[in-house]
């Protein structure tokens, strides 16, 4: 058959296609889903973004407010209050929190998820340690299903729709005795299947890619759009073609084998059900078994342990450390009581404690990466999982970029720590250019190798299966009798 | 003609062998959900024990602090597992496993094992007997159901039933009873002797209760198949080929138990939205600083505290008052702090309320969010039992906080602030003790879940009886 007589082939089915209305119902079913779980990421994504922006305000606002506040009291127009005096270094820096964000992700508003993995917004100061302990706000039955969003609706309802719309593509005609007169003409089976299962791939990925883009550029005020998250976009693209690829193939490799179309659509529901449900769940407790999760009983105790042995050790920790600051702990100058304990024992507690707990902070984390790895290499057994990890990657879930976002953290607060350590241990008065060159925190992205070998992983895991599959069903086809 | 019809439904149903391998896998996979339950409940019991008896000792030997620092430390109280966890774990993967009660401010569960377990963040899990049953037990009945009339139609004996002057209603109904026995018979065996085994193992003072809660869950899990059975069975009436009736059973169950739950939490999601942790917590910040209403905030409220105890104490400046000021001023911050976070948890709580009632809404439609809901409610592991325990540490926080301010105010003069207590006051205090509700209070928060249920099976078998009794071949 020449080109030409396929794209005839290709026209008759697309104007067979769409007079289906049953095609046009599912179709149409099909992308309201995916816009409201476009609208539900778009939504997420911005209300995230007011968080952040009002928190750096409100940061910001407090900075200048001191500032406002210390030339007033310098130039004898206003008094400090007692808990509110901006020349102390333990009230000016020690307390307050400084709002940090991660570098945006490419395509944040593919999930719904308030913070996927990495939080959107951590505080940090000179006495915090970010332990993140993800407080459970509100009731956890509006999340225990996880949200409607654009990942839920490509992963898992995507191949659902890809099997309603394919499952009979040739075994209905096998049923109703027709396949044996379109084979007695001169258009062979194989090519008649490719040319049905071309319109429906081109119509699902059409309606996906055009909702998922139209997001993309054209909603305003959603992080992550513009210019710099296309290359993002692409490879998600690229991930989709592969995702539903492997779902047409699969239902052209069960229509050349089945005799008629409920038996099908039984077949391909079982694999569904396989691939999405169960085979992620025994790669899941096969992950969990090779890195089992953290135990957070074991952690908090171990957390209060360390705190109380520092504590018994208290006077120790200040001797040493203005020992090594050679500053005299218990002068005059270091104020009341309350100045007093921020300096000499909170603030080196502080300290003592990040020191020990910076190793147990980070084994939680790893705990996490080895888990997801162990996934990602599962991922080459279910293309569902495939998907998820690449949708929830780009949409900011991975645990490598929390890791990742953590460790700038902690190098800012080393930064921001050794930017006043000397005015709060040596009871310096803080000045206006103390406050006006503090320093701030850059949110970098990934490493860029680290972050596009995983991602490439992921599709190769997606073009594998759809790979693989598609040339068996090519097969299968080629030998299916009418 | 009903029994008749029923024993044939189930001797034709026990002579196919696929449904025996499908009855065989879900029997093998509510008996692994079973056995993963157990174990984890256990580990979970152990791990409690000990987790609550080391918090308890860390407490007492934290050491020499002074008494609001020890209360900034706090303890952490976790909520025990019931023994009907095993069958449905519920809202716990998605709770947090303990809440921190310290100085101040009321704090929330945190840390719960969905965050920590990417598995979890990652594969959407039916790995419980409870959503064995109501998920893929759900699937069963719905295509058993789906088949049951249609495939008669096709193969004639419809005809011949009708030609012999029976009734489809009995017909049908003999059907539904034939067609719910083996249904049942995958789980039923199965959930009886778990439920025995877990009343048996249960501490003797919780035996009747979790024998009432296990009757519960068996009676909605059951009125729950029944009804997806119904639904089948009536799409098995209406339709003209197997292969649409199996097409439409298939759609209901994507509808129902894939889209329903994540579409209903997303649209009372768009109505009443969640209000968000840090917004939250700053607006409490904000009004605790403000005040509301006709109170004025905590920085004008101290200065009147100041003056009035001054005054009660007859002294002019606060040095020379003969108690701790600094212990006055912490109960004072403290009380004001709980009436701030009172009232933002009272419009929380009117919010989750609303939410709440959305969701019985959309149960309405889709009988698998009451059935989940009631079986967790059963089970101990929905929000209402989560919200209670919380209220609870709530209260203990407080009275801890308030036992130590107390020693400031005492043992100190004036205003001086430092001072060191030890573990003869950190042993003073209680320990927390928590009695989960009965299953009498349960039912009483879960009878909308329960009323649906019921109404959905009323209503299967009566629009069944209907449908059938039209019947043509």
């Amino acid at each position: 058959m020449t080109t030409v007589a396929f794209s005839r082939l290709l026209h008759k089915e697309r104007f067979t296609f769409f007079r289906d209305k049953t095609n046009i119902a599912v179709l149409a079913l099909f992308a309201l889903c995916l816009a409201v779980a476009a609208w539900n990421g778009a939504r997420n994504a911005s209300l995230a973004q007011a968080v952040t922006t009002a928190a750096q305000a409100a940061d910001a606002n407090a900075f200048a407010a001191k500032v406002t506040l210390l030339r007033e009291i310098n130039a004898g127009e206003a008094e400090p209050g007692r808990w509110n005096d901006p020349r102390k270094a333990h009230q000016g820096v020690l307390h307050p929190k400084r709002p940090l964000t991660p570098w945006p992700a490419e395509m944040r508003f593919l999930s719904a998820e308030a913070d996927p993995l990495t939080p959107t917004l951590i505080e940090v100061g000179m006495a915090t340690r970010h332990t993140n302990p993800d407080p459970v706000f509100g009731d956890p039955s509006q999340r225990l299903d996880g949200p409607f969003d654009l990942i839920f609706v490509v992963v898992w309802l995507a191949p659902l729709i890809v099997i309603l719309l394919s499952y009979d593509v040739l075994a209905r005609d096998r049923e109703l005795g027709q396949a044996r007169i379109l084979a007695s003409q001169n258009t062979s089976l194989r090519r008649i299947v490719l040319a049905r299962l071309t319109v429906r791939f081109v119509s699902v990925v059409l309606v996906v890619s055009g909702i998922v883009f139209s997001t993309f550029v054209v909603l305003p005020g959603v992080p992550g759009a513009g210019m710099a998250s296309l290359a993002g976009g692409a490879v998600w693209l690229l991930g989709l073609l592969l995702f539903l690829g492997f779902w047409f193939s699969l239902a052209a490799l069960v229509n050349a084998r089945s005799r008629n179309a409920a038996t099908a659509g039984q077949t391909l529901l079982a694999v569904w059900a396989g691939l999405t449900l169960v085979l992620p769940l025994l790669i899941g407790v096969g992950a969990k078994l090779a890195s089992p999760p953290i135990d957070r009983f074991e952690t908090i105790l171990e957390y209060r342990a360390l705190s109380n042995e520092l504590n018994h050790y208290r006077e120790r920790i200040t001797r040493e450390f203005f020992s090594a600051a050679s500053v005299d702990a218990s002068r005059e100058e270091l104020g009341d009581e309350y100045s007093q304990y921020f300096v000499t024992v909170f603030y080196p507690m502080q300290l003592a404690f990040d020191d020990k707990y910076r190793a147990m902070g980070a084994s939680v984390e790893r705990q996490r990466i080895k888990q997801t790895q162990t996934l990602r290499i599962g991922a080459f057994a279910s293309p569902s999982l495939a998907m998820k990890l690449l949708s929830d990657d780009l949409a900011g879930g991975a645990p490598e970029r929390r890791q990742w976002f953590l460790h700038n953290v902690d190098v800012y607060q080393d930064r921001w720590r050794a930017a006043f350590d000397r005015k709060l241990t040596e009871v310096l008065p803080m000045t206006i250019e103390d406050y006006e060159t503090r320093p701030e925190f850059v949110s970098e992205p990934e490493p860029f190798w680290g972050r596009w070998i995983r991602i490439v992983g992921l599709l190769a895991a997606l073009g594998l299966a759809a790979g693989l599959v598609t040339i068996v069903a090519w097969r299968a086809l080629k030998q299916a009798a009418p | 003609m009903i029994l008749a019809s029923a024993r044939r439904e189930i001797v034709l149903q026990w002579r196919d062998g696929r449904i025996g391998a499908v009855s065989l896998a879900l029997a093998a996979a509510c008996l692994a959900t079973l056995f993963m339950g157990w174990f984890s409940y256990q580990d979970y019991q152990h791990d409690y024990a000990h987790f609550t008896q080391e918090i308890r000792d860390q407490w007492v030997g934290q050491g020499q602090r002074h008494p609001h620092r020890a209360a900034h430390y706090g303890v952490y109280v976790s909520k025990p597992a019931s023994p009907l966890s095993v069958l449905e774990p519920g809202l716990a993967p998605a709770t947090g496993q303990a809440i921190w009660l310290n100085a101040h401010d009321r704090t929330t569960y945190s840390n719960p094992p969905a965050h920590d377990d990417i598995v979890a963040y990652t594969v959407m899990s039916m790995a419980s007997p409870a959503a064995i049953v109501t998920v893929l037990g759900g699937l069963f009945a719905l295509t058993l159901g789906a088949l049951g009339i249609v495939r008669e139609r096709e193969d004639g004996v419809l005809r011949q039933i009708i030609a012999q002057g029976g009734r489809g209603s009995n017909w049908a109904l003999g059907k539904l009873a034939g067609l719910s026995c083996v249904v049942a018979a995958p789980f039923l065996p199965i959930l009886l002797l778990a439920g025995l085994f877990l009343v048996l193992t249960a501490e003797p003072s919780l035996r009747l209760d979790t024998a009432m809660r296990f009757a519960g869950f068996l009676a909605v899990n059951t009125g729950f198949l029944l009804a997806m059975l119904c639904v089948g069975l009536i799409v098995s009436c209406l339709a003209k080929t197997a292969r649409s009736a199996l097409l439409i059973a298939f759609s209901v169950w994507i509808a129902v138990f894939i889209i329903a739950p994540r579409g209903t939490s997303a649209w009372i999601e768009a109505v009443h939205p969640t209000v968000d942790w840090e917004a939250f917590q700053a607006e409490i910040t904000a009004t605790f600083n403000a005040g509301y209403d006709d109170r004025p905030g905590y920085g004008d409220q101290l200065a009147a505290l100041e003056r009035e105890t001054m005054a009660a104490y007859g002294v002019e400046r606060l040095e020379d008052l003969p108690v701790g000021f600094s212990g006055i001023r912490m109960m004072h911050m403290s009380d004001w702090s709980s009436e701030v976070s009172d009232r933002a948890y009272g419009q929380m709580r009117a919010l989750w309320n609303r939410q709440s009632r959305l969701r019985r809404l959309a149960s309405l439609v889709f009988p698998y969010l009451a059935v989940r809901s009631a079986s967790q409610n059963m089970a101990g592991t929905d929000w209402s039992h989560f919200r209670v325990f919380s209220e609870a540490a709530e209260a203990h926080r407080r009275n801890i906080v308030r036992q130590l301010d107390e020693v400031i105010k005492d043992e100190l003069r004036g205003e001086v602030w430092e001072m060191d207590s030890d573990a003869s006051l950190w042993s003073q205090t209680e320990p927390f003790s928590y009695q989960s509700p009965g299953a009498l209070w349960a039912i009483t928060q879960s009878w909308p879940a329960f009323l649906v249920v019921l109404l959905w099976a009323a209503a299967g078998v009566l629009a069944l009886r209907h449908t059938a009794g039209r019947l043509a071949p």
